[in-house]
């Protein structure tokens, strides 16, 4: 028995295997430097970046809910500069590839982000986030309208030479028409999904759970929403897709793989076990070669149809 | 120092007050390595389960002689809640020790731990390592009511000088930690080190700016991931600068907490 080839492209970007970590849920990775082999990942997602430093929304952020959490932190990040000279140093030296996910709340911000970070060196492609549901303006406010969505995708490759994925939200009716749309601007492929749009109460007082009332849901919670999403999309764009959602074993990466991705993400899975992706890709790895299949895209998009028999059952 | 991610065995679980439970863990190295102040993620809580989804942060309470990690567990809800019903011979996934730490150097007076509720998990701790190292410790306790003190006898017999308060006056002064503070006959200049609910911090705080005593809080915060890098711990110090409770704190000095 061979084993597979687990190294796969999104458009220009080759990656050494298809596991990455998800923007948000592994800082700049010095976090979990000591607890995993960061080198080992397909791919390290950094935390959204923007121009100016971001302070982020009022605490409290994190509230757990059924089989999963809500979120809003709001982007707080270091800005562009003090993210190339503080974080960049050590993310250069990583073998694994690098992926800045850059934001901004204009279509000029996110221009500019991708021309400065085209000249820094040991970043292997962009993730431009337009569907971050705990910001006022841009993030998912972008992300919602297929024409703003394509605008901005557009001025992000018209300023750097890196491949460039687009990460979309899930919170819009019909996301295949974003994908379409976001796809027709020539980027190297589409990350999805963000968070889902939520919020909780302390049923006593009627309190948000969280600071900022509204958050972002994550976890196992929306796999499902997540593997439709990739699903739907798979069927009406040609480039490559990286799922991400509610991944917590290799399974759900297979799966995601079936439904469409050529590379997956985990994210807040992370949080509750920091190992979760190199299980993951250890996990792919062994159902790949045991399945007999050489290669990562012999599994992709591969969903068995219902015959008449098994849905009149 | 690195943070160890391992399988302990729960050695023991003991109802130390009421809906309180001290669990001993036999986690070796990590009780080596933890200083006090320094927490622990514990979980998955269900390792078959992705619900509940996230691990929980437990103040680390102590260190037996013979290895075994104490925390000490309130139950407020259904994490802590499958905790306390967990059995000796359980598997627990642990994550630590994480986070700062107190500032343990030696001063000119007594180290005085302020402590409310389960404010009391890191700071009995912090006493017993002070006065084991040399040091005067002094350790002032209040909880809601007499059922919900912890282990009287057991702080009693720690070396650690200690007095009591209850809101309800049914064990030691009526009153809080912070009460004692004033009414305690306490050694001047003493080093303040306080945990617990937040109003009860801010008195401290208040004491130990009139009377120009250095003092340490540890903060409590919701935290997904112990480590630093979800952000969802970040509180906002005096200054308006961020912070992650988890990384940078849990301990602070109070002047960065509560301003000058």
């Amino acid at each position: 028995m061979s084993a597979a080839d687990l190294s796969v492209a999104i458009g220009r970007l080759r990656l050494d295997n298809p596991v990455m970590v998800a923007a948000g849920t592994f800082g700049f990775g010095e976090e979990y430097a000591g607890l995993l082999d960061v080198d080992a990942l397909g791919a390290l997602v950094t935390k959204g970046i923007s121009l100016q430093p971001r302070r982020g929304n009022p605490p409290p952020r994190t509230v757990e809910t059924p089989a999963g959490m809500l979120n809003s932190v709001g982007l707080e990040n270091p800005g562009l500069e003090s993210f190339i000279e503080n974080k960049m140093p050590w993310l250069r030296s990583l073998r694994t590839a690098v992926i800045v996910n850059i934001f901004g709340s204009t279509a000029d911000e996110y221009a500019e982000l991708a021309g400065r970070l085209d000249a820094v060196e040991g970043i292997a492609a962009l993730e431009v986030n337009i569907s971050c549901p705990n910001v006022k303006r841009g993030g998912m406010a972008f992300g919602a309208d297929p024409d703003i969505a394509r605008q901005v995708a557009k001025r992000v490759l018209d300023n750097t030479r890196l491949p460039v994925l687009v990460k979309l939200t899930p919170n819009v009716t019909d996301i295949a028409e974003v994908a379409k749309r976001v796809a027709s601007s020539g980027v190297d492929g589409l990350t999805l999904i963000n968070t889902l749009s939520g919020m909780a109460l302390d049923y006593r007082t009627g309190k948000p759970l969280l600071g900022n009332v509204i958050g972002g849901l994550s976890g196992p919670a929306i796999r499902p929403v997540a593997v439709r999403a990739v699903y739907e999309v798979a069927r009406a764009v040609d480039i490559p897709l990286v799922g991400c959602g509610g991944i917590c074993r290799w399974q759900d990466a297979v799966e995601f793989m079936r439904a469409g991705a050529t590379a997956v993400q985990v994210g807040s899975a992370t949080f509750r076990v920091p190992r979760t992706a190199l299980e993951c890709l250890q996990g792919v790895d062994k159902f790949l070669t045991h399945g007999g299949y050489t290669s990562v895209s012999e599994l992709v998009g591969h969903v068995e149809s219902v015959t008449d028999k098994e849905s009149r059952a | 120092m690195g943070a160890l991610q391992l399988q302990a065995e729960l050695t023991s679980v003991h109802e130390a007050a009421r809906s309180t439970f001290l669990l001993e863990l036999a986690a070796p190295r990590i009780a080596e390595l933890a200083q006090p102040g320094q927490f622990v993620m514990l979980g998955p809580l269900l390792p078959d389960s992705q619900d509940p989804f996230l691990s929980r942060p437990f103040s680390i309470h102590g260190r037996t002689r013979d290895g075994l990690l104490q925390l000490l567990v309130g139950i407020v809800g259904r994490g802590t809640g499958l905790l306390a019903g967990m059995r000796p011979g359980d598997r627990i996934h642990v994550l630590g020790p994480l986070g700062n730490g107190f500032d343990m150097s030696p001063g000119a007076g007594p180290l005085v731990a302020v402590g409310g509720g389960l404010g009391i998990a890191p700071l009995l701790f912090l006493a017993k390592e002070y006065t084991r190292a040399g040091g005067e410790a002094v350790l002032l306790y209040g909880a809601g009511s007499a059922d919900l003190l912890v282990d009287v006898d057991k702080l009693r017999s720690s070396g650690v000088r200690v007095a009591l308060a209850t809101d309800d006056g049914t064990s030691g002064r009526p009153g809080t930690a912070a009460d004692l503070l004033v009414q305690e006959h306490v050694n001047e200049p003493a080093r303040l080190a306080a945990c617990g609910p937040w109003a009860m911090l801010e008195t401290v705080a208040d004491i130990a700016r009139r009377r120009q005593l250095d003092l340490q809080v540890s903060l409590e915060s919701h935290m997904a991931c112990g480590v630093g890098a979800c952000l969802g711990c970040t509180v906002f110090l005096d200054s308006g600068v961020a912070k992650r409770v988890c990384k940078e704190g849990p301990v602070f000095d109070y002047r960065e907490v509560f301003g000058r």
